[in-house]
């Protein structure tokens, strides 16, 4: 019966893992200070030589110089050590270190690039239990090795680790105090526990340069006595070592979200469970996580705590983490729902009352992103649940609320960190991808059980992977680069289109639609100016529409791009005939047909421009705040350049070429850009539940050709597009049948004429 | 732990080293984990019908003797105590060597936790309690047993082992002329009533394992909830070694025993998720590889000195080792946490 189970045990440890390496010489060398210190608390006399062995060996497989030096110097402690209480001290110090030392390593591996060390180095570190570990994982993971963002990355390695090291530090204290109060702490125990809390608080000062934490060094705490009385004093000075990693503003953010993580707890719990049962594991497992954050965000605040709110934490702090405590364990026994809802209210209470916690929301740029990302989740958390009762109207309603929020915070965020998992987070709301439908597509398909929540729970995983990823900053290269990829993406298609109809619209006879085209483009220049101001204000209140106005739009320029396929088409098939038949064309036609024409070229060079203009404002606006005005900027007006050169270089081309190749370069252009235009309308229309999605499973579309194509694997994405293609052949053939009928009728005439000369007279159509 | 499970762990170690591939094959992945449980269920389901078979023989015996149990011990006993001893084998079959080995799986997997509270954690109906267990057992001399508790720990393990006397009959089972504590005999309506339902529930348990179609978040969902309850369980071995009958349940066997139970189940499930970690962070796989082997070595240690005798380990070192050990699992969980980012975000 066992033997599997033992098997994959020793499986386990005879698996391959290389040579020996940072991890293996951490389980040595931890596995030998844990055989020392048993035999000093047991006051057993161990000669330690393979155990010092190993400690030697860690040191030098060491290749921070800054890690070698600090732990080289605690081992050398050791042989000083003369008691069993000077022997554990030792040991203690040399547990504290060894997890210092492995920070250092891994930073200094990261700064050389070897990420691969880096992460057996955090991963060798210590955790303590409800550590939360993602944001640096998935910020190796993805962007580990970009030299622009190394400094953020190093930063955000650099602080997780303190977090960690103080929340260990505060658990061993706690433990400390309880084995004193049950009156079993021993002297060998207390200094061994004692002086790894201290060296576990005695930060190195490059951590702390490398988390950009300011202040002075931590100062000697002396040891406590083994009475709990001792221990509870000095667990005070310990606390105030920690370093306070928040600036105010954020202490107020997180603040908040403890709140409103405790407002969603029960909602979620609510849901999920039923009759001490699991009734929906996401809501579930959304529960447990919002209180093991909220846990995580007040430990984070503690040292802040400590000093501005110092009379609080002596009256409450108990309190308050004892009623976390409780939280969690009902949470995690699936008990009553009323305990869960006391629990909460009690704490948000505590919270608000003696802590002057407020909800009052302030904060900018990636501080709001966490707010956002919970307001995405409870969103998502009340679709889901409006779904399962057959609310699908309701359902899609809020799916589009998330969505937005998502799209119009978060994406705008993420696309410069990393476009794929930005692309991948927003089909998961919509038709979905590789592992999977998305939320539209099974509410469109009033999916059931399982199959309905899957979605649900991609989005959420993807949503996470997001939040984690913008706790790193961005670098202001970073930012100009992405604005001007955003500039040069949304601009791009725009210019190149305006510029080939210009060079098309050669000619004093042109004029006028050149002129209707260029003021048609500066006024969306200008509108899409005022939109970027109006962004933070009018526009954001209005953001939820965002998605509808842009439909609006798309859908304008569609038709004025139907209308410009058309013109193009006259224009190819009457360049070819001679000039005689266009001086007799019907002018009154020619009069009407000039008017619809202008109409055509103002509203195509306004919204061709203000289609992308509109999206970008919004994208800069986000990028703005994220990274600041200047580098912003310079990444705009480079992108500007760059498409104004594009636009400059297309239109002397053009005026090179002979008419009627242009006219056809153009005609492509045109078409290409309406079927481009037809696939992200339809995809906005999808996006907004304008139109239905029917995903084509197993169709994967490369994420540039969404982008730069507008093609996404759905039947309507495609079909849609490919119809336009089909209306574009059939107005070319209609347009070709009517020119071939009046060259007939015009050759007839010309017989005519000939036959029966006759003073000149309007020619019939 | 006891001598038979001691036994099984030396020969069982002595085949590792040559069963290594087959095993690699056996849990290289989901289904490896499937055909875990299946097998292991399947071994406890015949233990399930063993225990029915051995429950009615032994009510035969004690309704042949009118149900008085001091008479049919005095006529029978050499079958009354081998059937008492096969329904306790047949319970370590069910239970110690079968249900702990597949905790941390039934657990920790949504659509089986309903077994781990009925089997194993649920705890009886009392003002306010949290996971009861939702057993009623219609006893057949009218009685019944009403949400007194889980199958294993509150009803059959204290029936068979003398630790609930609303289960047993006291007896002078070895004619010392006194009635130890746990002298006694179990009551025949008690463990029909109990080896008929629990026989039911490993009959389900093993349909739904069958048709489990198990996926890499299940496995790491069912690791993350069950790596912690084994901080719980070091907590709970230190408090038994200050206090040896402090729960007043866990007889059967060792809570080391336990633990290595839930730990390898964990194990097993981790080992088939490794090589998607493995692919994306070398350094988190080999650290999560070693922190279970560092739990079982652990483990190792312990029984290694549970052994050797409980007085020659120091009320100072039980401390140590119990935060040694917590902080072995400590780690694992939030590691285990950035597998689950790393296999279902990227």
């Amino acid at each position: 019966m066992r033997l599997p189970l033992l098997a994959s045990l020793a499986l386990l440890a005879v698996t391959p893992v290389g040579r020996a390496d940072v991890l293996d010489g951490t389980d040595a060398a931890q596995s030998a200070l844990d055989d020392l210190a048993l035999a000093a608390v047991a006051r057993r006399v161990e000669a330690g030589q393979p155990q010092r062995a190993a400690l030697d060996a860690f040191g030098k497989q060491l290749r921070s110089p800054e890690a070698r030096a600090l732990w080289e110097k605690s081992v050398a402690r050791l042989s000083a050590a003369t008691s069993f209480t000077a022997t554990a001290e030792t040991l203690g110090t040399l547990r504290g270190a060894l997890q210092q030392t492995l920070a250092l390593e891994m930073l200094a591996a990261y700064r050389a690039g070897d990420i691969d060390v880096a992460r057996q180095a955090r991963a060798a570190i210590k955790l303590p239990k409800h550590a939360s570990a993602v944001e640096g994982l998935l910020a190796l993971q993805r962007i580990g090795g970009a030299e622009d963002q190394r400094a953020e990355v190093a930063r955000l390695l650099a602080r997780e680790t303190l977090v960690w090291q103080g929340s260990r530090a505060r658990e061993r204290t706690d433990d400390l105090l309880r084995l004193a109060k049950a009156g079993r702490a021993t002297p060998e125990l207390v200094s061994l526990r004692a002086a790894e809390i201290q060296a576990l608080t005695t930060f190195p000062s490059a951590l702390l340069a490398a988390a950009k934490v300011t202040g002075q060094p931590a100062t000697a705490v002396s040891p406590p006595g083994v009475d709990a009385a001792s221990i509870a004093a000095w667990k005070a000075s310990i606390e105030g070592r920690l370093p306070d990693l928040l600036s105010s503003d954020e202490v107020e953010h997180q603040e908040r979200l403890v709140v409103k993580l405790l407002r969603l707890v029960p909602m979620e719990y609510r849901n999920g469970v039923r009759d001490g049962q699991i009734a929906v594991p996401l809501e579930y497992r959304e529960a447990v996580s919002f209180t093991v954050q909220a846990q995580q965000l007040l430990v984070e605040v503690r040292p802040n705590w400590l000093k501005t709110k110092s009379a609080a934490m002596a009256a409450h702090g108990t309190d308050l983490e004892g009623g976390f405590v409780t939280l969690e364990e009902t949470i995690v026994a699936r008990g009553e729902l009323a305990s869960v809802e006391r629990e909460c209210k009690n704490l948000s209470a505590l919270l608000q009352d003696k802590f002057g916690v407020s909800l009052r929301k302030a904060g900018k740029g990636s501080d709001v992103v966490q707010e956002t990302a919970l307001e995405i989740r409870s969103l998502l958390g009340q679709s889901l649940q409006s779904a399962r009762t057959g609310q699908w109207r309701e359902a899609n309603a809020l799916r589009l609320e998330a969505y937005t929020t998502f799209d119009l915070e978060i994406e705008s965020r993420i696309l410069p960190r990393d476009p794929d998992l930005a692309t991948r987070a927003e089909r998961s709301f919509l038709d979905g991808g590789r592992d999977g439908a998305g939320i539209k597509a099974v509410l469109d398909q009033h999916a059931q059980g399982a199959a309905l929540e899957a979605p649900y729970e991609r989005t959420l995983e993807a949503l996470d992977g997001c939040v984690a990823l913008l706790r790193v900053g961005l670098s202001p290269t970073t930012v100009s680069i992405t604005a001007f990829t955003i500039v040069l993406r949304e601009g791009l298609e725009a210019v190149v289109i305006l510029a080939a109809l210009l060079a098309g619209l050669r000619g004093p006879e042109n004029a006028d639609s050149r002129r209707q085209v260029g003021i048609g483009a500066f006024a969306a220049v200008i509108v899409s100016a005022i939109t970027f101001l109006l962004a933070r204000t009018v526009i954001s209140s209005l953001s939820r529409y965002g998605e509808t106005l842009e439909a609006v739009i798309s859908i304008l320029a569609v038709i004025i791009l139907l209308i410009v396929t058309n013109w193009v088409f006259h224009k190819y098939y009457w360049t070819g005939w001679n000039t005689r038949l266009r001086e007799l064309k019907d002018k009154a036609a020619l009069r009407r047909g000039q008017r619809w024409e202008s109409f055509a070229m103002c509203g195509v060079g306004f919204l061709t421009i203000y289609r992308e203009g509109f999206e970008t404002t919004l994208f800069m606006q986000s990028l703005i705040l994220e990274g600041g005005v200047t580098a912003s900027l310079t990444g705009l007006f480079a992108g500007l350049a760059v498409i104004g050169i594009a636009g400059w270089a297309i239109f002397r081309w053009g005026m090179k070429l002979p008419y009627r190749k242009l006219l056809v370069v153009t005609g492509a252009l045109v078409v290409t850009i309406l079927a481009t235009f037809l696939g992200s309308t339809v995809r906005l229309f999808q996006t907004i539940g304008w139109m239905p999605i029917h995903p084509i499973h197993g169709l994967e579309i490369p994420t540039w050709m969404g982008t730069w194509l507008g093609l996404y694997p759905s039947w309507e994405g495609l079909l849609i597009p490919f119809l336009g293609f089909v209306y574009v052949g059939i107005a070319w053939l209609f347009v070709r049948w009517q020119g071939q009928r009046k060259q007939a009728a015009f050759n007839t005439y010309l017989q005519t004429r000939r036959e029966h000369p006759q003073p000149e007279a309007t020619p019939h159509r | 732990m006891s001598r038979h499970s001691l036994s099984l762990l030396a020969s069982a170690t002595a085949i590792l080293a040559t069963t290594t591939s087959l095993v690699r094959s056996e849990v290289s992945n989901v289904e490896g984990v499937k055909s875990y449980l299946v097998g292991t269920v399947t071994k406890m389901d015949e233990a399930g019908h063993a225990f029915v078979k051995d429950a009615n023989a032994y009510a035969a015996i004690i309704d042949a003797h009118h149900g008085e149990y001091a008479k049919a011990h005095a006529s029978k006993q050499p079958e009354i105590d081998a059937l008492v001893k096969a329904m306790q084998e047949d319970y370590k079959t069910m239970d110690s060597y079968g249900y702990e080995t597949v905790e941390g799986i039934v657990g920790g997997v949504d659509s089986f936790t309903h077994y781990d509270r009925d089997l194993d954690a649920g705890v009886p109906q009392t003002p306010g309690a949290e996971n009861v267990a939702e057993i009623v057992l219609p006893l057949r001399d009218g009685g019944k047993i009403d949400h007194q508790g889980c199958l294993f720990t509150y009803i059959i393990e204290p029936a068979l082992w003398g630790g609930d006397k609303r289960w047993v009959t006291p007896l002078d089972l070895d004619g010392d002329g006194k009635i130890a504590p746990r002298e006694s005999l179990p009551k025949v309506e008690v463990v029909l009533a109990a080896a008929g339902d629990v026989s039911k529930r490993l009959d389900a348990l093993l349909a739904d394992a069958k048709a489990w179609q198990p996926t890499s978040a299940d496995c790491i969902a069912a690791m993350i909830t069950m790596t912690p309850t084994l901080s719980d369980y070091f907590e709970d071995w230190k408090e038994s070694r200050y206090s040896e009958h402090a729960s007043g349940r866990f007889y059967a066997v060792s809570r080391v025993s336990d633990m290595r139970g839930i730990m390898g189940s964990c194990a097993i499930m981790y080992q088939a998720v490794n090589p998607e970690v493995a692919k994306k962070d070398a350094g988190l796989a080999k650290s999560i590889r070693s922190g279970f082997q560092g739990i079982t070595s652990f483990l190792d240690k312990i029984e290694a000195r549970e052994k050797a005798g409980a007085r020659t380990i120091s009320l100072a070192e039980i401390d140590e080792m119990a935060s040694q050990a917590k902080e072995h699992t400590d780690k694992l969980v939030p590691q285990i946490e950035q597998t689950k980012a790393l296999v279902e975000k990227n």
